[in-house]
């Protein structure tokens, strides 16, 4: 083997090496603090843009996460149990837009469903969902589910928008990057910019 | 030398960021794809849907690679299909626990759907449960798994049967 071959022969392993090394590197971030995060295939309704969003939204609000309960544990109407997501205590800081026939009051708290939630050391992200962050503030885009007495995020991932920017929109997202939803959660944060001050 | 081992290189840079142009699978793997049984919880909630639900969860069977027979066997099947009355905000979700053991539920605002786009959403649940994940939004056209909006035909479309050739 001449001298060249020799160089290009250690580079290709050296290469090889840094391909393994990047590729064990990003396993490892979906199991940091020892939780493992899955994500979950769902089919939810989906907005074309905010318009669209707003237009089917009853109940648009800003609101305060203050508690949570992860799993929301409860049996179903047909006897079975049921721990598939998690419940938020949401206090209500301003009302948009009330199209429900409920009211609602400022400092008011309301039960929002969320779409993610933890079994043991597994966290799971049904359509991608990250769930809100405590003390946080957001924007909601909310239907109120009377069978249940909760509110439910219109869209699943579509209808939470955090009022800060740098925080991230959604869990394992593949495919087209910016995704349908992280667009029409960015035109929400510009259109609403002006509700997220004090 | 040069050339081919740069060659190598880029095939292997590109393998790593997992580019691809076509259906997607997503890890689940029937162990006997053509005797795949499915069981559908019978309550209130389901009875008005479940001629639907056996009639659409069968157009698999289209595909030489699959078999799927309705069970009411509650303890031994591989896919179980749930209707419910609690909204989550989902139409319907896929889920898995094991290889040969998948859940597909359907929620309150998959009863409010048009009736084509409810069986097409059948379809679709029934797919991810053969092992499909979304497909990537430019071969929406041709595939019930797309993973926003409809076609408006609630049977598996050619992207959807490369995809199971492509795992069985
Ligand atoms: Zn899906």
């Amino acid at each position: 083997m001449s001298k060249t071959n020799l160089r290009y022969t250690f580079l290709f392993i050296m290469f090889l090496t840094f391909v393994s090394l990047i590729n064990m590197a990003c396993e490892r971030v979906a199991e940091s603090g020892e939780l493992t995060h899955l994500y979950v295939e769902a089919s939810h309704p989906a907005f074309e843009n905010l318009r669209d969003m707003e237009d089917k939204t009853p109940i648009i609000l800003i609101g305060t996460k203050e508690a949570e309960i992860n799993p929301y544990n409860f049996v179903d109407d047909t006897g079975r149990e049921i721990s598939e997501f998690s419940m938020a205590h949401i206090k209500v800081d301003k009302i948009i837009k009330n199209h429900d026939p409920i009211s609602l009051d400022s400092e008011q708290m309301i039960p929002v469903l969320e779409n993610e939630y933890q079994k043991d050391s597994t966290v799971f992200h049904i359509g991608g969902y990250q769930k809100m962050e405590l003390g946080k503030k957001y924007l909601l885009f909310l239907y109120y589910s009377e069978h249940d007495n909760w509110y439910v995020i219109n869209g699943v991932v579509f209808g939470k928008v955090p009022t800060s920017t740098s925080e991230s929109l959604l869990y394992g997202q593949k495919g087209d990057s910016p995704s349908l939803p992280e667009k029409v959660i960015r035109e929400a944060q510009e259109s609403y910019k002006h509700f997220f001050g004090k | 030398m040069k050339k081919p081992l740069l060659f190598i290189m880029i095939t292997l840079l590109l393998s790593t960021l997992s580019v691809s142009f076509a259906y997607v699978p997503n890890g689940w793997v029937l162990t006997y794809p053509t005797s795949c049984w499915f069981y559908i919880s019978e309550d209130t909630n389901s009875s008005p849907y479940l001629n639907d639900l056996i009639y659409y969860t069968k157009q698999w069977n289209s595909l030489p690679e699959l078999g799927l027979y309705q069970t009411y066997s509650p303890s031994d099947h591989n896919i179980a299909m749930y209707v419910v009355s609690y909204d989550t905000g989902n139409c319907a979700l896929a889920q898995h626990y094991s290889d040969d053991y998948h859940t597909a539920t359907f929620y309150p605002s998959w009863k409010n759907l048009s009736l084509t786009n409810r069986r097409e959403v059948i379809v679709h649940e029934i797919g991810h449960c053969l092992g499909l994940a979304h497909t990537q939004s430019s071969n929406n056209s041709n595939s019930i798994m797309r993973q926003f909006n409809f076609n408006g035909k609630p049977y598996p479309l050619s992207d959807d049967k490369a995809g199971i050739s492509s795992i069985y």
